[in-house]
């Protein structure tokens, strides 16, 4: 191609471009004598230059993360050993795309909330003693046997006192409470426990104790026979308490039909009491003769006041012998005069008695 | 455990549980009586647990108990709706952060709830979290990835800044 007035520009270009070679500067020299007026526009082209500094400014924005979800989850997660840590921080700090996901991802780290707090700690702890116990059945067998001795014995000292303060302090309907004293021959003799209607309750809790025992009626009059004497000296001992109905304590719950009770109440059929005066035909009765009862206990000839009190051996004798009686194999109990001993498991504990 | 441990627990432990528990069922009077429930349960084997494995078992236990309970309430399904939806937006009415992240857990499954629960707020390891949840390992991973992956997409969706 030969340079012209029409083509020069495509020679300025290949010389700036330094693409020309010697035949061809010659050329376009020979050419720009011809046409002078066209230095000018050579000189200016080599002006005309790009900015080779300028970039785009927002390429990190296009860039896509290196790195997937799960290996900013496991960074989140402190997942990752040092060298990718590295560059998962790297590439965060470099672009600011990856460093926003990565910082969603840090965001969704919960934190404790600490001041939700539980409002009643104090409801929720214990007072008291842990027993650690042994697998071993024996110890096991023993240790129960322990325990429901001592039940028995709390609960015996109490029915025992509570058949006491019966036997002496019958609550009249009227809220009066009137000490008596009923004679020993009268064991047979039903004697009533508090009738007052305010004293229904408990009375009706009695009566569930007793009607959950078959041999309800036996069992109190057992224990009654097996009171120790209250006095040697053979004189009529005191506040005894004896129930012979099977149920006496449902007397009590209708006290305002007390008319239609002495059907219900077995009379004193004992024949080896002489001269026993006649059975209070209720409870509602008893409450009414109690002051007649007052003047002949008044009568009799009085040498003891209260009930002797049973020694403590004596006690945990009774509650053992009623424990064995409950089907408590480990657990026996042998009264007599000579001497009192229980036995639990293997263990036996006698007390003699000197006279 | 002795009964003084067994109180420590308490001191030690009744927060964190409360805290496990409303987080699922929203509601406080259910959460205090499914963690007295969780006492209840430590209580009867306090004699055949160390103290070094009660949280653990109480944690095992309150997750039951939990899952049980919302279940159960999900089958009478008269959840009081209208209570759940109140403490919860009582709850995120600011729309802060952590308002926003609570707002994002109740979006959770149970399950991924639990997870993600168990490891940010009392730091169980994911072998812990598989014998809490009985889950195996890999489980509670891939459960907590999807769990991470449903709450940034709700942080992005409120379109929430983070620094």
């Amino acid at each position: 191609m030969k340079i012209d007035i029409h083509n020069y520009e495509a020679f300025f270009l290949d010389y700036k471009e330094g693409n020309l070679d010697a035949a061809g500067e010659k050329e376009l020299f020979a050419f720009l004598e011809q046409y002078p007026q066209l230095k000018a526009e050579l000189n200016s082209f080599e002006d005309i230059t790009l900015d080779a500094e300028v970039s785009f400014s927002a390429k990190s924005s296009l860039k896509k993360a290196e790195f997937s979800d799960e290996s900013l989850i496991a960074y989140t997660e402190n997942l990752v050993n040092a060298e990718e840590k590295k560059e998962i921080e790297k590439l965060a700090s470099e672009n600011k795309a990856f460093q926003k996901e990565l910082s969603l991802y840090k965001a969704t780290v919960l934190s404790s909330d600490e001041e939700i707090k539980f409002p009643a700690k104090s409801k929720l702890k214990r007072g008291g003693v842990v027993i650690y116990l042994q697998s071993n059945p024996v110890v096991l067998r023993v240790a129960a046997a322990i325990l429901l001795l001592i039940g028995l014995f709390f609960l015996v000292s109490k029915m025992t006192s509570d058949k006491g303060s019966e036997s002496v302090q019958p609550v009249l309907a009227n809220g009066d409470k009137k000490e008596i004293a009923v004679p020993a021959k009268d064991e047979k003799e039903i004697v009533s426990p508090e009738i007052n209607n305010n004293n229904l309750a408990a009375v009706n809790d009695k009566k569930d104790e007793v009607a959950n025992s078959s041999n309800g009626s036996t069992y109190i009059k057992k224990d009654v026979k097996n009171d120790p004497p209250l006095k040697s000296n053979n004189a009529p001992s005191l506040a005894t308490n004896t129930v012979s109905t099977n149920n006496p304590i449902a007397l009590a719950n209708n006290p305002q039909k007390a008319d239609s009770f002495p059907d219900k109440v077995s009379p004193n059929t004992n024949p080896l009491v002489e001269n026993s005066k006649p059975v209070y035909k209720s409870y509602y009765n008893y409450a009414l003769d109690t002051e007649k009862d007052e003047d002949e206990a008044a009568k009799a000839p009085v040498t003891a006041s209260a009930p002797a009190k049973k020694t403590f051996f004596q006690k945990i004798t009774n509650a053992a012998r009623r424990a064995n009686e409950f089907g408590v194999k480990n657990v026996n109990a042998e009264e007599s005069t000579a001497k009192n001993s229980v036995s639990v498991g293997g263990l036996v504990v006698t007390e003699t008695f000197s006279n | 455990m002795t009964v003084k441990e067994f109180n420590t627990c308490v001191d030690l432990y009744a927060d964190g549980l409360y805290r496990f528990i409303l987080k699922h069922v929203m509601d406080k009077d259910v959460a205090k009586d499914l963690v007295q429930d969780t006492y209840e349960k430590l209580w009867v084997k306090v004699n055949d647990l160390e103290s070094k494995n009660a949280k653990s078992y109480m944690f095992t236990t309150a997750y039951h108990t939990t899952i049980d309970h919302l279940r159960r309430a999900k089958k009478s399904e008269r959840l009081d709706f209208s209570k759940h939806n109140e403490e919860a937006e009582k709850e995120n009415t600011n729309y802060d952060l952590k308002g926003l992240l609570n707002k994002a857990l109740d979006t959770l499954p149970e399950v991924q709830k639990s997870v993600v629960l168990l490891r940010d707020y009392e730091g169980y390891d994911y072998k812990e979290i598989g014998i809490i949840t009985g889950l195996s390992e890999s489980q509670v991973k891939v459960y907590i990835f999807r769990a991470r992956q449903t709450l940034k997409e709700y942080l992005v969706k409120a379109e929430v800044t983070v620094s």
